[in-house]
C-alpha cells in the first residue's frame, strides 16, 4: 500500500515538473495548442501506465519526451505531411495569438535540427544534454543548431518580407 | 555576418517566446485525472464484474430465502445479514534497542482470504481496536514517527492474526524496528 502511495506521490511531482514542458514541446511538433495538450495528455497517460518501471530510470522525463516525439511522428505519418501543413496554415489564421509562422518554419527543418533547436533554445538544455537526449556527438548537435537557426532565420525573414509585400 | 547572428538571436528569442506561450496556456489536467483515465478500462471491467456479482448474490439470496438450498432458510438469511465477526485489540510500538514505546499511526489488516484491507488509526499511545470478519490477516503498520530515509517504515506483527467469531484477540503488537 505504501508503494502505491509512493508511486502516486512521485508521479504527482513528475507531472507538476513536466506537464507544461510537454505541452510546449508538443506544440512545436503538432503546431496547434489543443492538439498539443491532447498529445501531452496521452504522453502522461502512457507514462503513468509504465510508471512503476519508468520512475526508476535515470531520466524519466527523457523517456516521456521520446514517447511524445514518437506519437507526434506517427500521427504526422498517418495524417500526411501536406494535410499537417494545411492544419498549421488554418491555425495561423484562427489563432493569431500563437506562433504559427515560427511553427510552420520549424516544420520545414529536418527532424534532428528541429528537435535540437526545441530542446536547446526553448527549454534551455545544454549542448551536452541535447547530445545525450538525441544520441549524437556534441559537435553534431552544434552543427544542427547552427544550421537550423540559419535556415529558420532565412525562412522567417522571407515570410516577413512576403507578408509586408502582401500588406499583411 | 553580424546580421546573420542577429537573425539567429531573433530565432532563439522567438522559439523561447513560443515555448513560454504554449506552456502558460490554461490546461485543467491533473495527475488524478491522468490516473483515472488510465484506469478507466479496468474500472469498467471491474464495474461489470461487480454488477454481475451483485445480481448473482441477489439471486442466490432470494433462492436461499425461498428455502431452495437449505431446510433452514432462516439460518442462511441471518448469516448473510450478520457474517461472523471478531474483535482485535493491540498496540503499534516503536522499538529502540531494549525499550519500546507506543506511537500514533495506522494499522492495516489484509485478509489472506479475499485480500481486502481494513485500516484502523491508533491513538497517541499506539493503542487500537477494531472489529473484523473472521479469518486470517497479515498486519502491517505505518507511522510518521517511524521513518527511515524520508519514508515511513513498514512495521509488522510477528505472526499472522486469526480472528475468531465473537472472540476478542488481544495484545496484537505491530512493531516498528528503528534500524
Amino acid at each position: 500500500m505504501i508503494d502505491k502511495e509512493d508511486d502516486y506521490a512521485a508521479f504527482d511531482t513528475f507531472f507538476r515538473a513536466q506537464r507544461d514542458q510537454l505541452v510546449a514541446q508538443a506544440y512545436f511538433l503538432v503546431g496547434e495548442l489543443e492538439a498539443a495538450q491532447d498529445l501531452a495528455q496521452r504522453t502522461l497517460e502512457k507514462t503513468w501506465r509504465h510508471w512503476k518501471r519508468v520512475r526508476h530510470y535515470d531520466r524519466p522525463a527523457a523517456w516521456s519526451r521520446k514517447v511524445l516525439f514518437n506519437m507526434a511522428l506517427n500521427e504526422r505519418r498517418n495524417l500526411g505531411r501536406d494535410q499537417s501543413l494545411g492544419e498549421i496554415e488554418r491555425a495561423a489564421t484562427e489563432s493569431p495569438e500563437g506562433h504559427p509562422e515560427l511553427i510552420a518554419a520549424l516544420r520545414c527543418l529536418p527532424e534532428p535540427q528541429r528537435k535540437a533547436l526545441v530542446l536547446h533554445d526553448a527549454f534551455g538544455f545544454s549542448v551536452a544534454e541535447v547530445a545525450i537526449e538525441l544520441g549524437a556527438p556534441e559537435g553534431t548537435v552544434k552543427a544542427w543548431l547552427s544550421r537550423g537557426r540559419s535556415k529558420l532565420a532565412r525562412e522567417l525573414q522571407t515570410e516577413a518580407t512576403e507578408s509586408t509585400n502582401l500588406g499583411r | 555576418m553580424t546580421s546573420e547572428r542577429a537573425g539567429e538571436a531573433e530565432v532563439r528569442r522567438r522559439i523561447a517566446s513560443a515555448a513560454n506561450w504554449a506552456a502558460s496556456q490554461p490546461w485543467n489536467l491533473t495527475p488524478a485525472e491522468v490516473r483515472r483515465r488510465r484506469q478507466n478500462p479496468l474500472s469498467a471491467r471491474t464495474a461489470v464484474g461487480a454488477c454481475v456479482a451483485i445480481l448473482l448474490a441477489t439471486l442466490f439470496g432470494s433462492l436461499a430465502g425461498a428455502g431452495v438450498f437449505s431446510s433452514n432458510p432462516r439460518a442462511l438469511s441471518l448469516f448473510q445479514r450478520h457474517p461472523p465477526q471478531g474483535h482485535v485489540a493491540g498496540q503499534l510500538v516503536a522499538v529502540h534497542g531494549p525499550s519500546s514505546v507506543g506511537i500514533q499511526g495506522r494499522v492495516i489488516f489484509l485478509s489472506t482470504h479475499d485480500m481486502q484491507s481494513r485500516t484502523a488509526q491508533t491513538g497517541p499511545t499506539g493503542l487500537f481496536s477494531l472489529t473484523l470478519p473472521t479469518g486470517t490477516y497479515t498486519v502491517v503498520g505505518y507511522s510518521p514517527k517511524a521513518m527511515a530515509d524520508g519514508k515511513e517504515l513498514r512495521c509488522s506483527s510477528a505472526t499472522k492474526i486469526t480472528v475468531h467469531s465473537r472472540i476478542v484477540t488481544r495484545d496484537v503488537r505491530i512493531v516498528c524496528v528503528d534500524q
